[in-house]
């Protein structure tokens, strides 16, 4: 039982969108840091071509596995149910179905024992592609993203989805930005530069920081004569809270297929400055959680607005982020 | 996301000859997302040069070498554009770009993301872009 590192290689996106790391370039950067697994978004990245896995794609792709000394850990998948949308209707549940079917015959191909499911997929679609999950020997792990909070009617319904069918093919994965305790600073500056006021876009994190109301931010910003935009900003996303107690983890340890561990900033001392990763890897040591986190770093796209002259080092600060796990992975294990 | 890295500076804005006449140009675009889509998801297009504006109506989508319109696009599920992919827009600007001198030229896309409503609209690039120059310059 062992908490293992892995990294999607959507940390490295980037690079992949400009050309400086093809595929193989990022499972090299990858393997450099010490992970032992790969993460892999093939709509993102595909091997060979997405959707169609042609032998010799799959052959390359488990060559290159096994020349990096490395493992697959998660694929990413998603369902585009809005696709016919000059048809103003959502994709069937047997259309959504199909998608996953497909999704779950290419993780087996290529090695993949989770595939990472959406959290705006409805349970009804997982609950229909369990047979097609056991078939293919693949496990299904809906998404807890934000705004989606741990203790919420929609991971209820869905734990008890899981319970009624008695499956091990259906399990969540959390993303780490459920334990983020406010926007970081690098979000907080792009809003900024998008025309947000300094003063509402630091009030706003402060706020949510602070644990306060929506209603009170709210309150405080028109108080201060706020924009629409700003006190739109302070009741979405950039605004509401993410932060869940790590221990709201331990009734649902064993439906936990696997972790994205959120990244926007490491400092130089290789800590994520707004997510509060020593608790929750104390937590899953304790509970002896066995399974990856998948280094998720997303904080490229915060400069990624233009007139912003500062562009990401992705390498470095994935291999902080992979230092941070190891560092806390030794001090929290128990023996 | 990806507005500053949309349009590639170095890249040079074809001009579109037909019979000795220029028809229109082709701009080279990566898209602004995450992912590749199938091209049922690109939902719609917009580029401004200069005072002209151009829609998606009046314009065609070049990808992995071929061409389509709009129209057409809401129902291919069978082609991609691929994340990081330089696609062309078509763009009837009749007689080109000037032959000298800096053009602003903006290029709006927008990609239907089916679990996010607040990410559908164009996502904007914008480049001062000059023939007789090296190429363009991003904002």
């Amino acid at each position: 039982m062992a908490i293992k590192r892995s990294i999607s290689l959507y940390s490295y996106q980037q690079a992949y969108y400009l050309g400086q790391l093809d595929l193989r370039g990022c499972v090299a950067e990858a393997a450099k840091t010490g992970a032992e697994g790969i993460e892999l978004i093939p709509e993102q990245m595909p091997v060979g071509s997405f959707p169609t896995n042609r032998q010799k794609d799959i052959d390359w792709w488990k060559d290159l596995m096994q020349e990096f000394n490395v493992t697959p850990t998660c694929m990413d998948t998603f369902i585009d149910f809005k696709m016919f949308r000059d048809r103003k209707r959502y994709l069937t549940l047997k259309e959504q179905v199909a998608f996953l079917e497909r999704d779950l015959k290419l993780a087996h191909d290529l090695g993949f024992p989770v595939i990472r499911v959406l959290c705006k997929i409805h349970f009804d679609v997982i609950e229909a592609a369990l047979p097609i999950a056991e078939y293919y020997g693949v496990k299904m792990g809906t998404e807890i993203h934000p705004p989606v909070m741990i203790d919420s009617p929609y991971i209820d319904g869905y734990v008890e989805m899981i319970e009624r069918n008695n499956t091990q093919w259906a399990g969540l994965i959390p993303d780490f930005g459920i334990f983020a305790k406010h926007a970081c600073d690098p979000a907080v500056e792009q809003q900024i530069r998008s025309g947000i006021s300094p003063e509402a876009a630091w009030l706003i994190r402060d706020q949510v920081r602070d644990g306060r109301p929506v209603k009170e931010t709210v309150a405080k910003l028109k108080a201060m004569g706020a924009s629409e935009r700003e006190i739109g900003l302070a009741s979405s996303m950039g605004g509401l809270p993410t932060y869940n107690d790590p221990a709201s983890l331990l009734p649902l340890m064993k439906y936990i297929l696997h972790f994205h561990g959120k990244c926007h900033q490491l400092d130089e001392d290789c800590n994520e400055t707004t997510i509060d990763y020593p608790n929750v890897i104390k937590t899953l040591s304790q509970a002896d959680w066995d399974g990856y986190i998948s280094t998720e770093f997303e904080g490229q796209r915060l400069y990624h607005d233009e007139g912003c002259d500062y562009v990401e080092d992705e390498i470095e600060q994935v291999r902080r982020h992979q230092v941070l796990l190891d560092r806390l992975i030794r001090q929290y294990a128990k023996n | 996301m990806y507005e500053k890295f949309m349009l590639d500076p170095e890249d040079k804005i074809e001009n579109v000859v037909n019979n000795g006449v220029i028809e229109g140009i082709k701009i080279k675009v990566r898209i602004p997302y995450y992912r590749g889509v199938m091209l049922c998801l690109v939902k719609d297009a917009e580029v401004r040069i200069g005072n002209q504006v151009f829609t998606s109506d009046q314009m065609k989508f070049i990808v992995g070498g071929e061409e389509y319109y709009f129209d057409d696009m809401a129902t291919i599920t069978s082609v991609r554009w691929e994340f990081g992919e330089k696609a062309e827009l078509y763009v009837p600007l009749t007689n080109g770009l000037p032959e000298y001198g800096p053009t602003d030229i903006a290029v709006g896309i927008a990609i239907l993301v089916s679990y996010n409503p607040g990410f559908n609209g164009l996502t904007w690039a914008h480049m001062s872009y000059d023939r007789s120059a090296s190429g363009g310059i991003c904002r």
